[in-house]
């Protein structure tokens, strides 16, 4: 590894650094990368500043947006009286894969965690409360994961909604106990949504 | 290499990367141990979800001797706990009990008392029939008592007068000296931490009655919040830092009110 020049072996200390990239992985793509294209190898390092310069996070939602309200937020065919709640952007996209849902979401950017110290004021349940009594919101689906923590944040949240006039239900069974969204199948995830059941 | 298998409750839980998780069991048969579960989070077939915060499983580790963790090779559910998931005071509790635990064991030494006291109050607390705050005292006075930091309520620390032979109604607490102090050796003041002679016998009871009786013992509401004070002092003190789960608690007991 260290026959390499100090440019290669920089890119390749980078590469390993990202998740599930070894340090043989890492040295593969830096050749990969080596080969490329002056043009492929300038639209990769670009868009990865890009993505750090444009991204911002949606005022309604707290989705990953290029812009102040996303995509699914201003897409006036989405039904904004329903609100789908997740603790991670990446749960939310495992939902729209499935394509099961035609709600608008809120991301929570986390999950109440008494181990970390993670209270309510530390994730948008506040948000997500002020968005509610604004009106028109008529039912909350807690897509929490089924983790013993997840599940404690969904019943907090069921509790902190019960004074207000929406229906709210939980995402169904067969997400397995424990279970993260981004490793659920689709089929499974498709079918939780569908046969989502009140609090 | 060799197996190793045990009943153990599951006392923390991390991420590892994408798809492993890390895992710190209180196992019956060599106390604290700290294990990989591989593809956890990706493999439903793998541990079909068992690896859950305070779960009771049955568990099958091969340890090696070459260096790296324990890797989790088998766990079954032995009891899963289905009111504590979906309520966040009771899982704050649990947590606290379980972070307690995970800082005040060594790693592979066993511990049968600590290990059927967290047992058996992860699962009074999801039945329910004991206040949760009830067991947190009775929790917290057990455990430093097999720690042997037992806060010393029966004689005076400084000049080991009888309480017994006291008869003030209310008795100051010393942190650093680890128990009561008689009235003549620290005069009562309000800015002091104390406690009613009531509630002590409550709390010396609670630590060593049999634990099918714990239900029997009510707490006014003045002793409960006196003792959970007290306790949630003296612990951190002597632990040298609070527990991140304590914090939290008092935070949602502040939401509460
Ligand atoms: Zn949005
Ligand atoms: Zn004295």
């Amino acid at each position: 590894m260290y026959h390499y020049p100090p440019s290669v072996l920089n890119l390749i200390k980078h590469l390993s650094r990202l998740p599930g990239i070894g340090e043989k992985t890492a040295e593969r793509l830096a050749m990969h990368i080596l080969k490329m294209s002056r043009r492929d190898a300038e639209q990769l390092s670009q868009s990865i500043l890009a993505l750090k310069e444009s991204i911002q996070i949606c005022s309604m939602c707290f989705a990953l947006s290029d812009t102040e309200t996303c995509k699914i937020c201003s897409d006036p065919s989405r039904d904004a009286s329903l609100v789908c709640v997740v603790e991670q952007p990446g749960d939310m996209a495992s939902i729209e894969k499935s394509g099961a849902y035609p709600g608008l979401y809120h991301i929570l950017q986390g999950v109440l965690s008494p181990m970390n110290n993670i209270g309510p004021d530390d994730i948008h349940i506040k948000e997500l409360l002020a968005r509610i009594a604004s009106g028109k919101v008529t039912e909350v689906v807690l897509a929490t994961s089924t983790s013993v923590e997840g599940e404690s944040t969904a019943g907090f949240i069921a509790e902190k909604l019960r004074s207000l006039p929406v229906k709210v239900s939980r995402i169904a069974s067969g997400v397995p106990i424990g279970g993260d969204l981004k490793y659920v199948d689709q089929v499974t995830l498709r079918r939780a949504m569908e046969t989502r059941h009140a609090l | 290499m060799a197996l190793f298998s045990s009943p153990a409750i599951l006392i923390r839980r991390l991420d590892y990367g994408d798809f492993d998780l890390i895992i710190t069991f209180l196992t019956y048969e060599q106390g604290k141990m700290t294990a990989i579960a591989k593809s956890a989070k990706r493999s439903k077939k793998r541990f079909s979800g068992v690896l859950e915060l305070f779960s009771l499983l049955d568990i099958v580790v091969s340890t090696s001797n070459r260096k790296g963790l324990p890797v989790l090779t088998e766990a079954s559910f032995s009891r899963s706990l289905n009111h504590i998931r979906g309520n966040i005071t009771k899982t704050a509790y649990a947590s606290y009990w379980a972070e307690l635990v995970n800082d005040t064991l060594e790693e592979g030494r066993q511990q049968v008392a600590v290990f059927e006291l967290l047992d058996y109050a992860l699962k009074t607390l999801d039945v329910g029939d004991i206040p949760d705050e009830v067991l947190s005292i009775l929790f917290q006075m057990r455990l430093l008592t097999l720690s042997g930091l037992c806060p010393n309520l029966n004689y005076c620390c400084t000049c080991h007068s009888d309480m017994a032979d006291n008869n003030q109604y209310k008795i100051n607490v010393d942190l650093a000296k680890g128990g009561v102090v008689c009235e003549h050796c620290t005069p009562y003041s309000h800015a002091q931490r104390c406690l009613a002679r009531g509630t002590i016998k409550q709390l010396q009871w609670l630590n060593t009655c049999d634990l099918n009786k714990a239900g029997r013992m009510r707490f006014s509401p003045t002793a409960m919040r006196e003792s959970l004070a007290f306790l949630e002092a003296f612990v951190p003190y002597h632990l040298g830092r609070e527990p991140k789960s304590l914090k939290f608690l008092r935070r949602l007991r502040l939401q509460a009110e």
